[in-house]
């Protein structure tokens, strides 16, 4: 992989010299290549293989305060190549319309980025070096298991997959580093009859290393009880009540509150949340804190997609005070502020701010225990249809999950719907538990909100 | 924009065909694609930053039984692809089947519905920048107390070869330009609204001599305006009428995903199995078209060298068939229908939609509104998004109104409509005679793959569903 590692940072700092020479008063690349495996399986035999590669790269360039960006997915191997990109950077930075926004943040240098990178186990050699036989074995073992179930009577998107890669970054500012990354990940779906109709649900894991995945059968397993769970659902009557998000539920939720407080829509104020720093957004007692240190931590990293490091953010504080957004350079110089080392970048994508690892911090007990705590409520497992109106904050999802009737399931819902404004909802969480899984990058526990309107018939 | 050069050289195309069938397999692809996107992002009237991709790559498939191998490169150097062909020839040796050897490449008249533009490099990249301007103007005209006005331009130009072991060897080139503006305007309770409005098609440059940039920012701003003072939306069943064009999301998440092969075949589609029933409303006949020339998900041949067709797939309320690519049709012993498509040479064709729509009625569209005494209108919509298993499907109304006593009242907001495939489709009572394709700005989602599509229905009239709001 060594040689790899060499080739793709000399590949971005070749760019940004190339654009330098191009006439950009300022630029920075990124370099990406990799690949990746995946398996599927169905009714006992191997559906699907699918190996892919990349190699791609992207130029971004600053010219007289314009910015141009072009990439490449034929990644530039030879001067002429490098050239032709640079110059098609600068071409387009020529129709954009200047700005003093258009900034590269100040250049720390990298000290120590290879240690750090160790030491965050974002690299597993074992996966990385792994051909398709441990893709195709574990789809099948997963399709075997939940076959073996009684009562599943199909199989659906039974996958495993592993993928290895690196991303190159160097800035006109003299940044450049590399960092490498792996990630395995099982899935599979259980489809039952109900009636007429089918019920479907799935289970996944993933993680930065194949061995710390849980075992096939056991993926298998938990996809097929939840679906069995869900056979005889039935709608409710709209009511008003307390609803139970299951921590995969509420990661979702709390990812709308992340894209809410990105820099990029709190400057073009396109967030409900433009308004509110300083203000309490969540009950007190329950943090949201950004993490790039995890170890194996998914979106662990050592620097971000503009040469930054980034240091651990409290977004929500204990007080449940809404403190930080977070910038990359551009969207830090719009409001004034300085960069947080939150810029994501693939190599073809122009930088954004976007969280890494976020935990959501501060409660106590599992799903059960909230469950338990529930008069009468609905317990949500599935949602249908895209997040809130970041812009105006509404929010209204079709739902499925459980109904609660004394504190236990009584019976499974779906074809439900729940709403209400985001930020009514944040505040309204009164319960909170502790049980957050590792298997992505935003960890959320089980939550209650208090209330939320729940249409039905 | 690059010299026009073969995409791939053809003794090399037929090499890698028999190299991918090497270790067995019944059938060999390979998929040849250059593509150049460009896109501008602008705001308050600035180009906020002018953005350009290049591709080049190919994908090898082999099939064998209902077994697939899959392996692309954006390396197109020979070596590469050989060792590409290598990896996709992988799983299909096996059971040691012998594939017969592939026949000599023959290239075949394309079916084309629609010549292509001249290539969008053509057209100077301020030129592009300037169609965007000209619908921000429109609009800061017409709506002076705007507080945002963004906009988008993208277009791509590409160019794919199709070659199988079949023999097939089909050429196409494609083009697509999209044109977007969204506003938003300040509430006097201080509440934002937003307005969107868009356009494109296959036409290149051209496509906005027809669909003004001038419409297309006064059309933002009516929307976003026509939401002041909006009121939550009721939570409950409601009789719900839809107006014409972009509702076809509702056709295309209700009905549209349920009917692709993939999901047939696997049986995890509750319309597996009941071709020749009644699935929908006798009023219901729904096609799929992908040779209306010009719109957003036609194609001359679709991403396996299909020829595109129209397909009937509910005639009056009967299930007549389901959308095809090579691999589907042939496990479920049915004709391809010219519907494979894929988002790029990373990724294998799935059977997917074109242009979907809902045939006319003989309703006046008014007269369908008055005929309601308590219900709601829905004007626009966002994504939506459908459990192909249940058929529950939910989308959201990003512009919708009460109706009472037969009048459109107040303007709602924060509604999602949640329902099932085929029963909202029997309980559609009306349908307007004003049928219309959207104005070219969906792309469907499914699989990870993003591909451009038309929807279209005319105003509908449907006796129930489920109302997500927070109101009364």
């Amino acid at each position: 992989m060594i040689p790899a590692v060499e080739w793709s940072r000399e590949l971005a700092g070749a760019l940004v010299d190339a654009a330098k020479r191009a006439g950009a008063d300022a630029a920075d690349a990124a370099v990406g290549l990799g690949a990746a495996l995946s398996a599927s399986a169905r009714d006992g035999a191997v559906e699907e293989v699918t190996r892919s590669s990349w190699r791609a790269a992207g130029l971004r360039v600053i010219v007289g305060g314009r910015l141009g960006f072009a990439t490449s997915a034929d990644a530039p191997l030879d001067a002429r190549s490098i050239r032709a990109l640079a110059d098609a950077a600068v071409g387009l930075a020529r129709v954009s319309t200047p700005s003093d926004d258009n900034v590269l943040p100040p250049t720390v240098p990298d000290a120590g980025a290879k240690e750090r990178e160790a030491a965050l186990g974002t690299w597993d050699d074992a996966t990385a070096e792994l051909g398709p036989d441990w893709a195709t074995a574990h789809a099948l073992a997963m399709e075997a298991a939940l076959r073996r179930v009684p009562g599943i009577a199909a199989t659906k998107e039974v996958s495993a997959a592993t993928r290895h890669g690196i991303l190159a970054v160097a800035t006109s500012g003299g940044f450049l580093g590399a960092q490498r990354g792996t990630s395995a990940s099982l899935s599979c779906a259980a489809v039952v009859e109900d009636g007429a109709r089918k019920q479907t649900e799935r289970d996944w894991d993933a993680a930065r290393a194949v061995a710390a995945l849980r075992a096939p059968e056991e993926v298998a397993r938990a996809a097929a009880v939840r679906a069995l769970a869900r056979v005889g659902a039935r709608k409710l009557a709209a009511v008003r009540a307390p609803v139970l998000f299951d921590p995969s539920m509420a990661r979702g939720f709390f990812g709308a509150l992340l894209a809410g407080v990105s820099g990029d829509v709190v400057a073009r104020r396109r967030s409900f949340l433009a308004e509110l720093r300083g203000e309490r957004v969540l009950p007190a007692g329950i943090s949201v804190v950004d993490d790039p240190s995890l170890v194996r931590g998914l979106a662990s990293r050592v620097f971000d997609g503009e040469g930054l490091a980034t240091p651990k953010t409290f977004i929500v504080d204990e007080a449940g005070v809404l403190r930080a957004f977070l910038h990359d350079a551009r969207s830090a110089h719009r409001l004034g502020e300085a960069p947080t080392g939150h810029a994501a970048r693939g190599a073809t994508s122009l930088p954004h701010p976007a969280p890494t690892n976020t935990l959501v911090l501060g409660g106590s007990g599992t799903l059960d225990d909230l469950i338990a705590a529930t008069e009468r409520g609905l317990l949500v497992t599935g949602l249908l249809g895209h997040g809130p109106d970041l812009v105006t904050g509404d929010y209204s999802r079709g739902a499925a999950g459980f109904w609660i009737e004394g504190g236990a399931i009584a019976f499974p819902v779906e074809e439900v719907t729940i709403a209400g404004r985001m930020l009514d909802l944040l505040r309204g969480i009164d319960r909170v538990a502790a049980d957050a899984e590792t298997r992505a990058a935003l960890r959320a526990p089980s939550i209650r909100f208090a209330e939320m309107v729940i249409g039905g018939r | 924009m690059l010299v026009a050069a073969p995409l791939l050289e053809l003794g090399i195309v037929s090499r890698l065909i028999g190299r991918a069938l090497a270790r067995g397999g019944t059938f060999a692809e390979v998929y040849v694609q250059r593509r150049i996107a460009t896109s501008l992002d602008l705001d308050g009237g600035e180009v906020r930053s002018a953005q350009s991709s290049s591709e080049h790559g190919v994908g090898i498939r082999v099939l064998h039984g209902a077994a697939a191998t899959y392996a692309y490169s954006d390396d197109t150097s020979e070596a590469a692809l050989f060792q590409c062909a290598d990896a996709a020839a992988l799983v299909a040796g096996a059971d040691g089947e012998v594939a017969e050897l592939a026949r000599p490449l023959a290239q075949r008249p394309r079916p084309h519905h629609a010549d292509p533009p001249p290539p969008i490099a053509s057209h100077a990249l301020d030129a592009r920048a300037a169609l965007v301007l000209r619908a921000h103007e429109a609009a800061h005209r017409v709506g002076p107390a705007l507080e945002q006005v963004t906009g988008l331009w993208a277009d791509v130009d590409e160019e794919v070869l199709i070659a199988t072991s079949e023999g097939l060897l089909v050429a196409d080139r494609r083009t697509l330009v999209r044109l977007a503006l969204e506003v938003i305007v300040r509430d006097a309770d201080g509440s934002r609204k937003v307005g969107s409005a868009g356009g494109g098609s296959r036409r290149g440059v051209d496509h906005f001599l027809v669909q003004t940039p001038e419409a297309v920012g006064a059309e933002a701003v009516r929307m976003a305006t026509a939401q002041l003072g909006a009121r939550a939306a009721p939570a409950g069943e409601r009789v719900v009428v839809v107006g014409p064009a972009s509702s076809g999301v509702l056709l295309h998440e209700a009905v549209g995903h349920g009917l692709e092969a993939d999901f047939v075949r696997k049986k995890s589609s509750l319309f597996s199995g009941r071709v020749g029933q009644q699935v929908a409303s006798e009023l219901v006949t729904v096609i799929d078209d992908g040779t209306l020339p010009g719109l957003r998900g036609s194609l001359n041949v679709d991403d396996e060298g299909t020829a595109t067709a129209k397909n009937v797939l509910i005639e009056r309320g009967v299930l007549r068939a389901f959308l095809t690519d090579r691999h589907n049709a042939e496990l479920l012993g049915v004709e391809r229908s010219g519907n494979a498509r894929r988002q790029s040479f990373r990724h294998p064709p799935l059977p997917r939609m074109t242009n979907t729509f809902l045939l006319r009625g003989n309703d006046d569209p008014a007269e369908i509104v008055r005929g309601v005494s308590s219900g709601i209108y829905c004007r626009a919509f966002g994504g939506g998004q459908v459990d192909i298993a249940s058929g529950n499907f939910v989308f959201e109304v990003r512009e919708g109104y009460l109706i009472e006593d037969g009048r459109l009242g107040a303007p709602i907001r924060g509604a999602t409509l949640v329902g099932n495939g085929p029963d909202v489709l029997s309980r559609i009572t009306r349908v307007g005679h004003d049928a219309t394709m959207d104005p070219g700005v969906y792309t469907c989602g499914k699989d990870g793959q993003s591909v451009p599509v038309g929807v279209g229905l005319p105003t509908v009239r449907i006796d129930g569903i489920t109302v997500g709001g927070t109101g009364a």
